[in-house]
């Protein structure tokens, strides 16, 4: 019986040691603001629906989705409204469109930056709506995919190499 | 009777298994005669040699772990054959979604060949990365860096909670416009990082936690598809499940021609 216990005091010891390990590496990992988080998925509903539009129109007859530039050269923080300055870039290459030649103008500014990478795969091409953002200090992106590839992801803190 | 003779010693070669024709080098590195399946592509497990003019990129390896092509990464002259040519500016960069062998597990070597376009200070620009983001899916990164004035090529591990990185410093001058080689190893039984720039004397560095292993991408031109684009061009990639040893690594770099990938 007291081996019994004693074995079961280990097996608790352990168990609250790798959860605490588990909320320690959690805790290290800083999350988007709640508040902004709801501001710019509600921002980007509209935007992503007109994205995907284009697309649908651009893929006609073409190998491969559009891709386009950040839409701004610094991603708006905190909730504040910016105007994007990239509309007019465009990925270098014959054929290629920026957000302006698409018809986006995104009056008034954006709480969020947005960019698009098309992709070929085995499994044929797709593309990837990229939002940032930053919150408090630390930048944030999610994915969102569209095509045959598992490329989605949801707000994850983005750093440098550095 | 000699001329005969002469034309008879490649057979007699490949008989006596003294070379292997099938052998993307004839079975020769440089004079070193190589029998049977070349020792140097022992544990390969991803091999690319972007000879591709655009779209998917192939996996020599045998392993079938082909590339993605992001943003239209275009073609240009290779240290071997052709290259993929990165621009910086388009966010181009080629992608496989994780596997195992591309992982961090125990013994791993990374090597490939870069030329750089252009050199921005304060930037990266990635060789060949596993990471999404940071600190939950990040894995690896072997990237050369201008800091203000110092040009370096460093090789990165995270672990749970930080990294441990060994790095080359190559110095003040620019190295744009030239092929250079870089070999990364990782020995897990104790942790021994080394780096090593084209021929110069290798740098080390210990990682003294387990590397993480996660679900991020593998990456060759960029940082988690959002960063340190690489503006310039990539070949002859090979990632190996195994610690190389010295005299390897001088024959994968072969006097700086290179080693091409299996066929």
């Amino acid at each position: 019986m007291l081996i019994v216990r004693t074995k079961m005091k280990i097996i608790l010891f352990f168990s609250l040691a790798s959860c605490g390990v588990a909320l320690t590496a959690l805790a290290a990992a800083p999350k988007i603001d709640p508040t902004l988080q709801a501001q710019v998925e509600s921002e980007a509903a509209s935007i992503i629906s007109s994205i995907d539009s284009v697309q649908t129109t651009h893929r006609g007859g073409r190998s491969k989705y559009w891709q386009a530039l950040a839409t701004h050269s610094t991603p708006p923080d905190n909730g504040k409204v910016v105007t994007a300055d990239k509309l007019a870039a465009t990925a270098g290459g014959a054929g290629n469109a920026s957000w302006s030649d698409k018809g986006f103008t995104f009056s008034g500014g954006t709480r969020s930056a947005y960019r698009v990478d098309e992709y070929i795969s085995t499994l044929g091409p797709g593309y990837v709506i990229f939002q940032t953002v930053i919150s408090g200090t630390s930048t944030f992106t999610r994915a969102l995919n569209h095509g045959p590839e598992d490329r989605a992801f949801d707000w994850t803190e983005k750093v440098s190499v550095r | 009777m000699r001329r005969r003779f002469s034309a008879l010693v490649p057979l007699i070669a490949v008989l006596l298994g003294l070379s292997d024709p099938s052998m993307a080098d004839g079975g020769f590195i440089r004079r070193g005669n190589v029998t049977g399946a070349n020792p140097l592509f022992t544990s390969l497990v991803a091999c690319y040699k972007l000879d591709e003019a655009s779209g998917t990129r192939a996996d020599s390896s045998g392993n079938g772990y082909t590339l993605t092509d992001n943003n239209t990464v275009t073609q240009n002259t290779g240290i071997i054959g052709s290259a993929g040519q990165f621009t910086k500016a388009n966010s181009e960069y080629l992608s496989k979604s994780s596997v195992t062998n591309l992982q961090i597990t125990g013994d791993t070597t990374l090597s490939g060949w870069f030329y750089l376009d252009s050199e921005n200070a304060l930037d990266s620009q990635v060789i060949v990365a596993k990471a999404t983001s940071y600190p939950t899916t990040s894995d690896y990164v072997l990237t050369f860096q201008l800091n203000v004035t110092t040009r370096t090529v460093l090789f990165r591990i995270y672990h749970s909670g930080g990294n441990a990185t060994a790095t080359y410093t190559i110095g003040t001058s620019a190295i744009t416009g030239a092929w250079h080689y870089v070999i990364a190893r990782y020995r897990a039984s104790d942790g021994k990082m080394t780096i090593k720039y084209d021929a110069q004397t290798e740098a080390t560095s210990t990682e003294s936690s387990t590397p993480m292993a996660t679900t991020g991408a593998f990456e060759i031109g960029a940082f988690g598809a959002a960063d340190a684009f690489m503006d310039g061009r990539i070949d002859v990639v090979k990632k190996w499940t195994r610690y190389l040893s010295d005299a390897e690594e001088v024959l994968d770099f072969n006097g700086g021609v290179g080693v091409d990938c299996p066929n």
